[in-house]
């Protein structure tokens, strides 16, 4: 019976731990489809959440557009001022319309950064 | 009468747990994670390179001919212009795409506001598709 019980309560731990931790960077949204090209995911130094209305999202902290603007020009303090050590993701709602995400590129664009990495749901 | 304080001693005293309470209680909070977990779907992710206003680039060289498609709300519905090109239906694109010859430049998309997001993910993924080396995100006016 003992090895019977301690594969459940490591089933339960297992459970437990997985559904506190999955979603501390990601907010949910529900992301554009696409069936392209679209590579695997990795890492990022930083994930911007943007959800249906535009509201921008960092670590389940809503941000407005400047605090935003101010927390990423730290992270650039903190990586030499060089944008190509940051990685950014943007995980835009689908129904997000574009005049938000343009307003957030623009500040992207006038801190430096050249890239940014769209999320999208994918098989 | 002498009367001793000390406790009998059963023989073969033996402690015993009985397990099937607690077995019904961690299947039962087996089965309730089981049931509540919320299983995360798979993403992927495109590249895009953000504009800088003052670049020179392909999209300044007129002898170039860059590969730009203007996506604009049209009354709710979203439309695509690449060139003379005016469609409502992304897959009118492909074919021009895939004509393209400067596909190392990259193509260029330039999103007016009230878009949804998700057309501009679908026209990102189709020049990728369709051999562009980069996508360059240009915020519309």
């Amino acid at each position: 019976m003992t090895p019977m019980i301690d594969i459940v309560f490591l089933l339960i731990i297992f459970f437990l731990t997985v559904s506190q931790i999955n979603r501390v960077a990601e907010h949910p949204l529900s992301l554009a489809r696409v069936d392209g090209v679209a590579e695997k995911s990795s890492p990022a130094t930083v994930t911007i959440n943007m959800d249906s209305d535009g509201k921008i999202i960092l670590s389940g902290e809503q941000y407005t557009l400047d605090r935003t603007a101010r927390a990423l020009e730290q992270l650039l303090g903190s990586k030499a001022n060089d944008p190509t050590q940051v990685r950014i993701e943007l995980r835009c709602d689908r129904r997000c319309p574009a005049e938000h995400v343009n307003g957030l590129i623009r500040q992207l664009s006038d801190l430096g950064f050249s890239q940014v990495y769209a999320a999208v749901a994918g098989e | 009468m002498k009367l001793s304080n000390k406790r009998p001693i059963r023989e073969h005293a033996k402690i015993e747990l009985s397990m099937t309470s607690m077995i019904d209680v961690v299947f039962l909070l087996l089965i309730f994670f089981l049931v509540t977990a919320t299983f995360v779907q798979p993403e992927r992710q495109i590249l895009a390179d953000i504009h800088k206003p003052g670049a020179t680039g392909a999209l300044q060289q007129p002898d170039l001919q860059p590969a730009v498609i203007q996506i604009s709300d049209l009354n709710g519905r979203t439309l695509f212009q690449l060139g003379a090109i005016k469609t409502v239906d992304l897959r009118d694109l492909e074919a021009p795409l895939r004509g393209f010859q400067h596909k190392k430049h990259g193509s260029f998309i330039r999103v007016s506001d009230g878009v949804p997001f998700e057309k501009v993910a679908k026209v990102i993924d189709l020049c990728k598709t369709t051999g562009f080396q980069s996508v360059v995100y240009v915020p519309g006016d």
